[in-house]
């Protein structure tokens, strides 16, 4: 069985807007594995160990989103994949989704997190599947059983708890924290510094280079408004009654009774 | 002005106690906002012939906040940044308030942005430079991240990157009183280091990890910014709390055969060089009988805090295993000492004082930082008896009493 996770890197804290192209400017400050993708790293790690499997981490983004992927590997992936090039910047939800079936169309399981901290559209997976004509099961709570064929997941629901019982290939996202990433220890973690990060171009991928990046994108951002607000959030720090009289100070202020 | 010296009721009950889990006594209490407050309400003190006790947060463990009768002052509403500078060496110096808490500065400095609506140009300009500049951090860094920066100042406090980075009075300038209280201070902000790594290494034996913490520090490599310890009830105290404590279950639960485990921080300027300092620190902990296979090992700093968590929730989860005992009882406060080790083996200098706790039938939360020779025992009495016993204990050591 052959797993694919797909993750992503993202700003630690709200990144920069490239005003002109409508992008997210990821040069600058600390980067992370988007936080909603542990969770999907840690449900293919359990199904890898469960199934003997080979489990696969891709990413696309720049060549800094090396990072993410070698954190995968001290987590314990097996390989990393880094999808990145000039000809895949500036990709929506239609050029991603496409870039990534391209790479997943093999696997056995294809698995993503439930959406990221930047673009956020929760779209990657569903949109995995509908490229390459699989089944899509989101929101798991829970893998109950897993064979060659299929696979059992529990979903959460607003309404409900349902069990699903899955065909192969399929794709995967579990709720964000329903599976805690393992905690890496020093010997993967020194390891996965030297694991190499296999870099794929579009030719690697083949397929419609017209359809990656922003040619392939069906949204474009016209407009960026930044939102008015004071640069720090008012968070109280003090004793119970040092806060409750800071609330209704702030209430009075607003007029509020 | 509004009236700053209140007269003490029930509202203000919590102001009588502290994290020592001791409690006083007041008859008013005051929260200025600012300098010019602070003066007032100590003219009115002055000529009421009252007694005061200043308060920050309340977070000590020595019961330096309870009040002996008369006033509390308690500064966290003097919590304003000020301005913004730059020395000549282009080090960001911040001025703020004594009431600013170390939780507040952090977060300021992790979105690169203060509230600023009163500072002036220079400030301002100042601000946009800090904005476009590497991350930056204040080095003092007690492990209780609610305390107050005049707290932290005023007690000297010892946090975890004191082993490298040194004390609180290297990195605070220009202080200001209002009578005998600091009521604000210039903050040396420096570059957050490049390559930040956190490590956990766990021992089957304690001995075995305080050797391991000997040896690390004798390596004396530059990148090490923190060896901190946890004994195995520190660490059966964090697996209570973590039961209610949310931040700490995203960490996985530690194997009840370990009796201890020590955190490392590697703070370097390059990743070559975290890596370097890595595999040494590996090397040593083989060397000691650390299962490595069961060690954490994160980088970056957002991860890296994951880990930092659980040696900053240690004096926490004494406190609150404390608390499941004698929450509520008058007239018990939670004993706890800062005990020295300045010779080069904690294993042997800490022993007679487990010794001590061992023949009285005390069980005791032990942590700090061995290699800089700072541990801190509380004790963990189950009886009044105990209790007595353990404050007894205490007194001794206190007063050098040979062991």
């Amino acid at each position: 069985m052959k797993i694919c996770v797909c993750i992503k890197q993202v700003p630690r804290h709200e990144g920069r807007m490239d005003s002109v192209r409508g992008v997210i400017d990821r040069s600058a400050g600390e980067r992370i594995i988007n936080p909603h993708d542990e969770s999907a790293l840690e449900l293919a790690l359990r199904l890898r160990d469960e199934m003997s499997a080979r489990l696969h981490a891709v990413s696309m983004g720049p060549g800094f989103a090396e990072q993410t992927l070698r954190d995968a590997c001290a987590s314990g992936a097996d390989a990393a994949f880094l999808i990145s090039g000039s000809e895949f910047s500036g990709a929506d939800i239609a050029a991603t989704s496409y870039a990534l079936s391209l790479f997943t169309a093999d696997y056995d399981v294809i698995i993503c997190g439930s959406h990221t901290t930047d673009g956020g559209t929760g779209q990657t997976g569903s949109a995995i599947a509908a490229r390459l004509g699989i089944p899509f099961v989101g929101d798991i709570t829970s893998l109950e059983a897993c064979s060659e064929n299929d696979l059992t997941v529990r979903c959460l629901s607003e309404t409900a708890h349902s069990t699903f019982q899955i065909q192969l290939p399929c794709v995967l996202s579990p709720v964000s924290g329903a599976f805690p990433l393992r905690m890496p220890n020093i010997k993967s973690k020194l390891a996965s510094k030297k694991a190499e990060i296999i870099r794929l171009c579009a030719n690697d991928l083949g397929g419609d280079s017209g359809r990656l990046g922003l040619a392939g994108s069906k949204t474009r951002v016209t407009k960026i408004l930044t939102q008015e607000r004071e640069p720090v959030s008012p968070l109280l720090d003090a004793d119970t009654t040092a806060c409750a009289r800071a609330i209704w100070e702030a209430v009075g202020e607003r007029g509020i009774s | 002005m509004a009236q700053l010296l209140l007269p003490f009721s029930d509202g203000y009950l919590e102001y009588l106690s502290d994290e020592s889990r001791r409690s006083g006594t007041a008859t008013h209490i005051a929260f200025p906002t600012c300098a010019e407050e602070l003066s007032s309400i100590f003219n009115e003190l002055e000529t009421a012939g009252l007694p005061f006790t200043i308060q920050g947060a309340r977070t000590g463990l020595d019961g330096a906040a309870i009040p002996q009768g008369g006033a509390i002052i308690n500064c966290t509403a003097m919590d304003s940044f000020i301005s913004l500078r730059r020395d000549s060496d282009g080090a960001f110096l911040l001025r703020a308030g004594c009431g600013v808490t170390l939780s507040a500065l952090e977060r300021c400095l992790t979105f690169r942005d203060f509230p600023h609506s009163a500072w002036d140009a220079d400030s301002l300009a100042t601000l946009e430079e800090l904005k476009d500049s590497p991350s930056l951090f204040w080095p003092p860094s007690p492990t209780e991240s609610g305390a107050t920066i005049g707290g932290t100042v005023a007690g000297n406090a010892r946090g975890i990157y004191s082993y490298r980075y040194g004390n609180v009075q290297d990195y605070v300038f220009d202080p200001v009183y209002a009578g005998s209280v600091l009521s604000e201070m210039v903050l040396k902000l420096i570059p957050m280091p490049e390559s930040v790594w956190g490590l956990a290494f766990f021992f089957e034996s304690e001995g075995a990890a305080l050797d391991f913490a000997r040896e690390v520090h004798i390596t004396a490599n530059p990148s090490i910014a923190a060896i901190e310890f946890l004994n195995k009830p520190t660490l059966e105290n964090i697996a209570l709390l973590r039961e209610t404590a949310s931040r700490l279950q995203a960490l996985p639960e530690i194997d009840e055969r370990f009796r201890a485990m020590i955190y490392t921080e590697i703070h370097a300027a390059l990743d070559d060089e975290a890596e370097d300092c890595a595999s040494l620190l590996l090397d040593i902990a083989a060397q000691y009988g650390s299962d490595l296979d069961s060690s954490w090992a994160l980088s970056g700093d957002s991860e890296v805090a994951r880990i930092r968590i659980i040696r900053h929730a240690a004096q926490e989860a004494s406190l609150a295993a404390f608390d499941r005992v004698w929450g509520g009882t008058s007239n018990i406060y939670a004993p706890g000492i800062d005990i020295s080790l300045p010779g080069n083996s904690p294993r042997d200098e800490l022993a007679p004082y487990e010794q001590a706790l061992a023949a009285a039938g005390l069980g005791a939360a032990i942590f700090g930082n061995p290699g800089g020779g700072r541990l801190r025992i509380c004790p963990a009495p189950q009886s009044i008896a105990e209790f007595e016993v353990a404050k007894s204990l205490i007194a001794q050591w206190k007063e050098g009493a040979p062991l």
